[in-house]
């Protein structure tokens, strides 16, 4: 167990490396940069103005200062926001972060419902109801799904406002705050739970049967237990076994934000400064950011692997 | 010798039709897949041969008829331009299903070629392979996609050509995923006993390669393949959204539904991008049910129940 972790550690020196470097050249590829896309600017303020931001280094010697830095924890300094991308990152990762929760939560708690009410209903109308709302939720694309939302319940129904987070010009304090808020989340985190809750209720439900054919399920029910017991003691414990990892899987998906969602919505997150980043050029918020969500995803795959060999003993790691 | 070889050959045509009939038997029986086949074939008819019987082909711009609702001349009405929005759809749709086909293709080609690779010479190889591929997994699919978008944009390829940079671009975000999946089918096939004995006979690896590790592969190939095309029409569709992958005036689904940027367009003349959407919709879905039939026909080991 002890080798396996302190192997598994050592493996990603290279993979973030390869990230690292991956993520530096592609970004160094573009051409134009933040200061080449300001048209108000000389000559010699341009000159200037590279020089100071070091855009007239070599790209190799751009790229090791880059990576000295990240090993300090500095990111990196925003062109576009005049302040270190750490400090712009924590300003909207926490908006982005409450509707991925929000919506996560929800997600996970519709799919388990739904999977396993569709597992053990197993070609009823209910499951096949259930089977082609999954395949609908997988077929649309979000942007238009967002689109359609706004149409209907913010155009036409006037239930909820269209986009952003709180209404312009209201200056809410406590409750009226909070409720302004959850009326802007309602629909962005709607759009997300649509999109995702297919897919993890189609996960679920494929477990559950498998689960449900296996030899103790029938010992179970052999014994006399009734149904529920046999059902959510006995089944639906194992078949949540493999769910462990797939939450692990998640953890990026708080952070990195919903581009296409916040954009759509007006959502003041991460996911909409990374667009407003990529349209002015602000590559250092571009690259820290990629290479947050890059050390992001690699750990939770560690960690999904860590724990799935904790949750069920059977898993050897070698 | 000669003889025996044609005489296997023979026996493996043989087998092989077999297999393909029992599929398409099962595939038949599958009415999810089959429906999502009529839909599939009818888009497909629709998009391609529609246009020469539309009275409005080839971007006829009519500057008296702009921004019509729906009516019996103009079905899904007109657009700014006076284009008729049904035409415009149909011949978007060629792009867009060109595209995820085109995607699809190259995808499939490289994920195989590097797949069969790594599983089949492993060592250095593998890991030059593999760790690739795990990098590009590193880092979220839709940032690099805007990312090459944007390097690719710089090359002022002409608008009309612009959808076979998209095919690239989605092939090289596309492929790593399959070269895992590949190269775990290489694993483990090769261990089976007549993988030994293809050894113990002194084949050729090209021999091995292509004639018994390949044909086992193939099921799964078609499989990945019919649903990576949903994929790629999906991905199309977010870039060209965004103004990122095929541009105006070719048309695509995705920069169709762009019309929705305009908040008159948007709340007022829905003719122009819920159509553009729906099809998409329609598109993806009759390739998942497709797919997913298919699946359970070829492997009914796989079956996803």
């Amino acid at each position: 167990m002890n080798s396996y972790f302190i192997k598994r550690i050592l493996y990603l020196i290279p993979t973030l490396i390869g990230a690292s470097i991956l993520i530096f050249f592609l970004y160094s590829l573009i051409p134009g940069d933040y200061v080449d896309t300001d048209p108000n600017l000389t000559a010699e303020r341009k000159a200037e103005l590279k020089e100071l931001y070091g855009l007239d280094q070599p790209v190799i010697t751009r790229y090791f200062t880059w990576v000295g830095n990240l090993f300090q924890g500095d990111l990196g300094y925003s062109l576009q926001f005049q302040r270190p991308v750490t400090e712009v990152l924590g300003n909207y990762i926490w908006s982005s972060f409450f509707v991925a929760l929000a919506s996560l939560i929800i997600t996970w708690f519709l799919a388990i419902i739904i999977g396993v009410i569709s597992a053990t209903r197993h070609y009823s109308l209910f499951d096949s109801t259930v089977t082609f709302l999954v395949f609908a939720a997988m077929a649309t694309p979000s942007f238009f799904l967002g689109l359609i939302m706004i149409k209907f319940f913010a155009v036409d129904l006037g239930w909820f406002p269209a986009g952003g987070m709180i209404t312009t010009g209201s200056n809410f304090t406590g409750l009226e705050y909070f409720k302004d808020l959850a009326e802007h989340m309602i629909l962005p985190v709607l759009v997300l739970v649509m999109l995702s809750v297919g897919g993890l209720t189609r996960y679920f439900r494929t477990n559950m049967l498998e689960v449900v054919r296996q030899d103790f399920v029938r010992t179970a029910r052999a014994k006399g237990l009734k149904e529920r017991v046999v059902i959510f003691k006995h089944a639906f414990r194992n078949a949540m076994l493999p769910a462990i990892t797939l939450f692990a899987f998640e953890l990026p998906a708080l952070f990195s934000g919903a581009i296409i969602t916040e954009q759509i919505f007006n959502w003041p997150g991460i996911g909409a400064i990374y667009m407003q980043a990529f349209t002015v050029r602000d590559y250092p918020l571009l690259m820290g950011f990629t290479m947050f969500i890059a050390v992001l995803t690699v750990i939770s795959n560690l960690i999904a692997d860590l724990l799935y060999g904790v949750a069920d003993p059977r898993v050897r790691l070698k | 010798m000669e003889e025996t070889t044609v005489q296997t050959e023979h026996m493996a045509k043989y087998r092989k039709s077999n297999l393909w009939k029992q599929v398409f038997r099962r595939l038949v029986k599958n009415k999810m897949a089959m429906t999502g086949l009529g839909f599939l074939i009818f888009i497909f008819v629709f998009c391609m041969i529609g246009p020469f019987f539309s009275p409005y082909a080839n971007g006829g711009v009519d500057a008296i008829n702009i921004n019509q609702p729906p009516s019996a001349e103009h079905w899904l009405g007109t657009d700014a331009l006076g284009r008729d929005v049904l035409t415009r759809l149909m011949e978007a749709g060629r792009i867009s299903l060109t595209v995820g086909l085109g995607a699809m293709v190259m995808s499939v080609f490289i994920g195989t070629l590097l797949g069969v690779l790594a599983g089949f010479y492993q060592g250095i190889v593998d890991q030059i392979i593999m760790r690739t591929a795990d990098v590009l997994m590193t880092i979220p699919g839709l940032p690099l996609l805007f990312i090459m978008a944007a390097v690719m944009s710089e090359w002022k390829v002409p608008a009309e050509n612009r959808l076979y940079i998209v095919m690239v671009m989605l092939s090289i975000v596309g492929w790593s995923g399959l070269a895992r999946l590949v190269r775990s089918q290489i694993l483990s096939l090769r261990e089976r006993e007549y993988m030994h004995a293809t050894e113990s006979l002194g084949l050729r690896d090209r021999r091995k390669l292509f004639v018994h590790l390949l044909p086992n592969i193939v099921p799964l190939l078609i499989v990945v393949g019919t649903l990576s095309v949903g994929g790629a029409i999906l991905s199309e569709s977010v870039l060209s959204y965004f103004g990122l992958g095929v541009v105006p005036p070719t048309a695509s689904w995705g920069n169709m539904i762009n019309a929705a940027n305009s908040l008159i367009d948007f709340q007022n003349r829905p003719w122009l991008w819920i159509p553009p959407g729906v099809a998409i919709f329609l598109t993806v879905i009759s390739i998942n049910l497709l797919g997913d039939g298919l699946r359970d026909a070829i492997d009914p080991k796989m079956k996803s129940r």
